[in-house]
């Protein structure tokens, strides 16, 4: 289990537990997280530090709201890196954060999958 | 994004409910935090990027900032310093939005930038109803004492307009500050009714001077036009002819009067457009002068002195018709007694003489036509920047070009001479051009003064000094009925009364500022 459900649980209160709120918010994170990504990689590759980290930071705050904890600290750990100037193996670590995000994208979807039915939060 | 696309403006701000900016480059953000404060009750308007927040800012309805640090090109942080560096934005509460765990530095650096708080990205429900509270409460605090604040300005700025001018206190817009139900709209009040006072007492009192000053040059005026009616029957005993008398009289006239202005420097050239109008005062002048010479040559002065009251009815007829002064009842009665004056007077003069001489009496009767439109010609369009001296020579001078044709043409010019061998008919002629000088002055600065209206009320005074210098110069006789009529007449010249003092509006600025509160 990559998501936590209780970050998602948290997300659902804050909108005042409206599950149409939190089917869009999955949806709007679905739909920008690999437009971050890109962005990253493509930062990673022509060696541009400051919008690496500013993508990373983004993607590292919004994993944790969905709970994606694996994502966020890998995030985190190549924002921290960046922040300096571009990490070794910079493109190599941007690998590894998409790879995490395909199984985070995997069971997002099945929760979005059981919010549309109505199976979940419940 | 589509849930978070700008509201419609707020009809009603309902309690606790406020419109909230938020500002993040990252949509799931800007759409979760949309969210949230919809979910408080709040309103929320959603940018994307600093420039297109402080846009939205400028259209002055924010109550309160979301504030994202972290943006490309412009960052939160340039957003904060331009919203501190203007005065319209200054006191809106900005709340910054930052991940606490990583972020200290930019958190410090955002309250030492003005920032009201901060709010940890992952923040609860409770976390942002507790910072938003504050942050909305604090921006009402601040709306309401700027407010007030605005308020005593006006109530400042309203005491020292009136200080320096006599205003009409109720335009100086301070209705709304003396709305207040606190302390402050009391002093609005109690500044406002004692203000009110001080005005009509003013305006009272500057009315009574023009009233007084009106009457005694109205007094004048009679007294020198008044002579004018025995000194023409005076004229015609030693045979002179109207044209001649008329011109020569305006000839020197307006020689005096073109002297004085020539010395003065006041003599400035005419512009076109009022020629005509000149033109037209020195044609119906003249005209009125022959009428009267023609009069006097065939009926007593006193009575062409009489008739001549007549244009008050006229004047009025003429500027109230034409919107120069308005026509109340009151007005109209005083009028009407002077109507009936000048019927008792010429009625029984008809009924001592035993009536006839009926073209002498409309040949007397026209006279005062001529006047009437003469003085509301006068009050409506004298050309400003001539002067009241240069003005008035130009228009005997007119007056003598029209009629010189005339003299010239009947001959009169060669009786001349008579002039200089008949030295009472000489010494008539130099009087009645003072007369018609002086007095022609004098009827401008009155009419200027009072209006048409009251001027042509020295038409009673004219027949009043008129009767009087009959009496005493030609020995003339009056009747109990005459007497009459002539207290009619007066009582009718107190009815009239001058015309109404025009308010002073308060400086523009001013006004300006008014109209934006």
């Amino acid at each position: 289990m990559s998501i936590d459900r209780e970050a998602l649980l948290d997300l659902f209160n804050l909108i005042g537990e409206d599950p149409q709120g939190l089917a869009e918010l999955i949806e709007s994170f679905l739909e920008q997280a690999p437009l971050l990504l890109d962005e990253m990689q493509r930062a990673a590759e022509s060696g541009d530090n400051a919008v690496l980290c500013r993508a990373a930071h983004t993607l590292k705050s919004t994993a944790r709201d969905f709970g994606a904890k694996q994502l966020s600290v890998l995030c985190e750990t190549l924002e921290k890196l960046s922040r300096q100037g571009l990490p070794d193996h910079a493109a190599a670590q941007v690998d590894v954060i998409s790879a995490t995000y395909i199984l985070t994208e995997r069971e997002l979807g099945g929760c979005l999958a059981d919010l549309k039915r109505g199976e979940w939060p419940g | 994004m589509n849930r978070a696309a700008p509201q419609t403006m707020p009809e009603s701000r309902r309690h606790g409910s406020a419109r909230v900016l938020i500002v993040d480059d990252h949509k799931t953000n800007l759409l979760k935090m949309s969210l949230a404060v919809k979910n408080l009750g709040h309103e929320a308007i959603c940018k994307q990027d600093g420039p297109s927040a402080l846009e939205e800012l400028s259209r002055g309805n924010i109550d309160i900032v979301l504030l994202d640090i972290v943006m490309p090109d412009m960052s939160g942080f340039d957003v904060l310093q331009s919203m501190k560096s203007n005065a319209n934005l200054r006191d809106i509460p900005v709340i910054v939005i930052s991940s606490l765990d990583d972020d200290v530095d930019s958190v410090v650096r955002g309250i030492e930038l003005g920032a009201e708080d901060f709010l940890p990205k992952d923040f609860n429900p409770v976390l942002l109803r507790a910072r938003l509270g504050a942050g909305i409460e604090k921006k009402r605090l601040r709306d309401l004492e700027l407010e007030y604040l605005r308020q005593v300005d006006r109530l400042t700025k309203a005491a020292a307009v009136l200080e320096a001018g006599n205003f009409n206190p109720s335009k100086l817009g301070i209705q709304e500050v003396s709305g207040r139900g606190d302390a402050l709209g009391k002093l609005a009040r109690v500044f406002l009714s004692m203000a009110q006072q001080v005005y009509e007492r003013e305006r009272a009192f500057r009315a009574r001077i023009a009233t007084l000053r009106g009457g005694f040059i109205l007094l004048a005026v009679g007294a020198l036009y008044g002579l004018l009616t025995p000194l023409s029957r005076l004229a015609s005993f030693s045979d002179a002819h109207p044209w001649a008398l008329s011109f020569w009289m305006n000839l020197l006239g307006s020689a005096t009067l073109i002297g004085i202005a020539l010395c003065r420097n006041r003599l400035r050239p005419v512009a076109r457009k009022d020629w005509p109008y000149l033109i037209a005062l020195g044609a119906i002048g003249s005209l009125a002068e022959v009428l009267l010479f023609w009069a006097t040559a065939n009926l007593p002065a006193s009575t062409v002195a009489m008739i001549l009251v007549m244009d008050n009815f006229l004047v009025f007829a003429f500027a109230s018709t034409t919107g120069f002064e308005t026509a109340d009842f009151r007005r109209l009665f005083g009028v009407f007694l002077g109507v009936i004056a000048v019927g008792i007077i010429v009625l029984s003069g008809q009924r001592v003489s035993g009536g006839g001489n009926w073209v002498w009496y409309l040949a007397a009767l026209a006279v005062p036509a001529v006047y009437a439109f003469y003085y509301v010609l006068t009050a409506s369009r004298l050309p400003a920047y001539l002067d009241l001296f240069a003005t008035w020579g130009i228009v005997m001078a007119i007056s003598a070009v029209i009629t010189f044709p005339i003299v010239w043409l009947t001959g009169d010019f060669a009786r001349t001479g008579d002039f200089v061998s008949d030295p009472q008919l000489l010494f008539v002629v130099l009087i009645m051009a003072g007369i018609v000088t002086v007095g022609g002055v004098l009827t401008v600065i009155l009419t200027k003064s009072t209006g048409s209206v009251f001027a042509s009320q020295c038409s009673y005074a004219i027949t009043f000094f008129g009767i009087a210098w009959s009496v005493l110069l030609l020995r003339e006789s009056i009747s109990l009925w005459n007497w009459v009529g002539l207290a009619l007449m007066v009582l009718g010249l107190a009815i009239v009364g001058p015309r109404q003092e025009a308010e002073l509006e308060p400086p523009a600025e001013f006004m300006d500022d008014a109209s934006r509160a």
